[in-house]
């Protein structure tokens, strides 16, 4: 019986094998589909799957482990429900849909029902905050989740869904459109635009555009496909960053769906400025119901002629593009740890220098870059660089997409110019009485109500494009808790003042909620997290204890001398 | 390989071109706290974040295990901000280590110690909170023992038993405060395949990974 098991997973192995490569980069994929099928990675699965990679199982189970989606230890359930715990979530009441969840299904947080029909877990935000509390099953997604609707939910997996009222895709809000989002018919144009330039040229455009980044970090993007583009290597590769991880960030989902055509012309335009035949979407996990209509698009574009051989008719110009998933780990949103997770690894961010640029996916030349960005590129290829920067300021040109969660009256998806002040963007969100407002998310700044006139931008408070309104009745001992807790769970692990440093402002977090932190400790934690904003290696331990500065030096008052509740 | 000459605290020091400032330090007899780093690793992780140096033209410190030297580098290991950074990555690795040396097999041959007398500071450090983890310790193998919660995760019994002596019975399991150096599985080391090299022992900056007879 043992051994009739043990062939017939070689032979599932040796299938996906053929279908995602022998190389270490396919493992995760192998992973995923295992998993899908035995509902967790069994000792056994993950020792065959090592041999079948010719690597030594204690790889495999390092990666299994890292991926709060992988399981190792027990089966799932066939329907995981994975309600968000992320503070927009929180906000919105899930605390109330997660008793409700407990009450029906009988079982808590981390439990698997006895007949293995669903198993209960929190997971980070899913990218949903203005249509909170937001929860995932497998593949569906539900949004505005009441306790009153849980029962119909849950009666709704009984029957496989083959009857529901709850659609598959949630469409997303968009509450003020511009330039970038009004522009939908422009696909091709971009494209054919770019491909009738040479490189240098096109680059040139960009360049004058002076767009930067549009995921957070802001690095001018002419500047990294230049680099990229002179970098010396016949394999180069274009990826598209579609983690869309941070807290409070839902505008890539957005443009994924809708503005698919955008996105893949830019890519396809960046491919072409570097001299790359290859690219990838790593899109997160959390978006797995967009799997199936993303790939579709690709062979769509495919059977088109936009992508494949000769694009376009440019005799020479190839480029596929491939689609990953991620598996649930927010610092494979840094692209070095999103790199490491393609080649079919631990996300755990590299040390820069090396950049990507020059040595990034399989050791070659390749640029990591948002989704916004790809599309925002091939509108500016499409309409030129004076219609991109004629928007904004100096040094952050161009519209942004926010995505504005919480205390408001119209949360949703708002394009505007970089540069407006936070006062003027919660005027527009109906968010006016707002004590103090989240820009960048969980690793961005807290700004406080005297300071609303401080500006939208690279140059002042910048963002990726979240932005989180605290109105005047929320509790920020809370909210810090909550951003905090999201580090100790997504940090990668691997140096020391993140790993340890982010446990530690969460402990000092419970002393305050016990109302036992005296002020010279409160500032020990200060000094701490300011050498973690200085000593980690990468972006994420780097940016964590912002929040949690911002939050306790504004709102000292609010924090201190708190009387414990009794529970 | 060209020659270079580079400064370290005033002292003039010769070097490979290109080779890990750490090591140059090291070499000459210049301290800088480290626990992660190891010589023969072309790629170092640059995890631990103890060995950081100012360098003049650099606006902020660097860890001196990934740093190439160059001709007319000047290095200061000593200054106020790299020592603030350094205690801090010591006290963090504290408050979640056992310090009880009276009764640890490493006591006098441990990088924890000797960074700390280097740091002028005491191993029984109060400024955090203890947040250690009381995992147990694993006595299963007949050469050494493995306590997990001395481990400093700096990953340098990983790489040896792994690329060194191709073997690869050691590896990271989870991510973040959870993880942790364990064989598949999670079996105790005695019962996983192991060539009794020894290696992983040897290199244990720490008391985690002992020799039982080195144990009092
Ligand atoms: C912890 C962490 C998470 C990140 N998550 C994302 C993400 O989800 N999406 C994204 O585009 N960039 C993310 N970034 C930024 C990327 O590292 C990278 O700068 C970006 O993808 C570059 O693209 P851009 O220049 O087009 O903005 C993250 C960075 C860090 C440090
Ligand atoms: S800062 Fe955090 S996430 Fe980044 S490498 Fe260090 S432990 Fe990993
Ligand atoms: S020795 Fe350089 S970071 Fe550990």
């Amino acid at each position: 019986m043992q051994i009739i098991e043990r062939e017939k997973l070689n032979q599932e192995i040796e299938d996906l094998k053929s279908q995602y490569g022998s190389s270490r980069a396919a493992l995760i994929e192998i992973l995923q589909n295992l998993q899908a099928k035995y509902g967790f990675l069994s000792g056994l699965v993950m020792q065959e799957t090592a041999h079948a990679l010719d690597i030594h199982p204690a790889e495999v189970e390092g990666v299994a482990s890292f991926y709060s989606f992988f399981r190792t230890e027990e089966k799932q359930g066939k329907y995981v429900i994975r309600l968000c715990q992320t503070i927009s979530c929180d906000m919105a009441g899930k605390d109330r849909v997660a008793q409700q969840l407990e009450n029906e299904l009988g079982i808590e947080f981390g439990e698997t029902t006895k007949d293995g029909m669903f198993t209960l877990e929190y997971t980070n935000c899913l990218g949903m905050c203005d249509q909170g509390p937001a929860l995932m099953i497998n593949d569906r997604l539900f949004a505005k989740v009441t306790p009153e609707k849980v029962p119909q939910i849950i009666a709704d997996c009984k029957r496989d869904f083959v009857k529901t009222d709850f659609p598959q895709i949630v469409p997303s809000v968009v509450q003020k459109k511009g330039p970038i989002t009004e522009n939908e018919a422009a696909v091709g144009e971009g494209l054919k635009a770019a491909l009738a330039k040479s490189r240098v040229d096109l680059i040139a455009v960009i360049r004058e555009s002076n767009m930067r980044g549009r995921g957070g970090a802001g690095f001018p993007t002419a500047v990294k496909w230049q680099l990229a583009g002179a970098a010396k290597s016949d394999e180069k590769y274009v990826v598209c960053n579609a983690d869309e991880g941070e807290p409070g960030t839902f505008k890539d989902r957005y443009l994924l769906y809708e503005q698919t055509g955008l996105l893949v012309d830019g890519m396809t335009i960046a491919a072409y400025a570097i001299g790359a035949r290859k690219g990838y979407i790593y899109l997160r996990g959390e978006y797995l119901y967009l799997k199936q209509y993303l790939e579709d698009f690709l062979k769509k574009r495919n059977n088109e002629g936009l992508l494949g051989s000769n694009i376009l008719g440019k005799d020479g110009f190839s480029f596929d593009i491939e689609l990953r998933m991620g598996i649930g780990a927010y610092v494979c949103g840094e692209e070095t740890g999103l790199i490491e997770s393609l080649e079919g690894k631990r996300g755990e961010p590299r040390n820069r220098p090396p950049f990507p640029v020059d040595t990034g996916f399989g050791g070659k030349p390749t640029i990591v870059n948002n989704v916004e960005t790809f599309v925002a590129a091939a509108l500016i290829c499409a309409k030129g660089a004076n219609w991109f920067n004629q928007n904004g300021t100096q040094n952050s040109s161009g519209t942004k997409l926010f995505s504005v969660s919480g205390d408001c009256e119209k949360p949703g998806i708002y394009e505007m110019p970089f540069g407006i002040s936070i006062a003027q963007l919660l005027k527009e969100v109906g968010g006016e009485d707002a004590k103090a407002v989240q820009v960048g998310g969980a690793s961005g700044w807290c700004i406080p109500r005297k300071d609303f006139e401080r500006k939208i931008a690279f140059e002042d408070v910048s963002t990726g494009g979240s932005i989180m309104v605290f109105g005047p009745d929320r509790d920020m001992l809370q909210v810090a808790k909550n951003f905090m807790e999201f580090f100790v769970e997504e940090s990668c692990g691997q140096c020391t003042p993140c790993r340890e440093g982010n446990v530690q402002l969460l402990e000092g977090l419970e002393m305050l909620e016990e109302g036992c932190c005296s002020m010279s400790y409160l500032n020990e934690l200060l000094k701490l997290g300011e050498t973690m904003q200085i000593a980690s290696k990468c972006g994420l331990g780097q940016a964590s204890p912002n929040a949690f500065i911002t939050i306790i030096e504004n709102f000292k008052d609010e924090i201190l001398g708190r009387v414990p509740t009794t529970v | 390989m060209k020659t270079i000459t580079l400064t370290i605290d005033e002292k003039t020091v010769e070097a490979t071109e290109g080779e890990m400032l750490l090591w140059v330090a090291l070499d000459n007899d210049i301290y800088i706290p480290n626990l992660c780093a190891l010589k023969a690793r072309p790629l170092p992780d640059a995890n631990c974040r103890l060995c950081w140096v100012d360098i003049e033209g650099r606006s902020a410190p660097v860890t001196a295990c990934n740093e190439p030297v160059y001709n007319g580098m000047v290095v200061k290991t000593g200054t106020e901000r790299v020592v603030r950074l350094q205690q801090t990555a010591l006290e963090l690795i504290l408050s979640t280590h056992p310090v009880d040396c009276g009764r640890c097999g490493k006591n006098k041959r441990c990088e924890l110690q000797k960074i700390a007398r280097h740091l002028r500071t005491k191993l029984k450090q109060k400024r955090l909170r203890d947040i250690s983890k009381r995992l147990p310790i694993d006595s299963s193998h007949s050469l050494f023992s493995y306590d997990p919660n001395k481990c400093v995760l700096c990953g340098r019994c990983i790489w040896v038993c792994k690329e060194e002596q191709k073997v690869g019975t050691l590896h990271f399991a989870y991510r973040g405060f959870a993880m942790v150096v364990t064989a598949f599985g999670g079996a105790p080391l005695g019962e996983a395949d192991c060539t009794m090299c020894g290696r992983c022992v040897e290199v244990c900056p720490v008391g985690s990974l002992i020799f039982k007879n080195a144990e009092k």
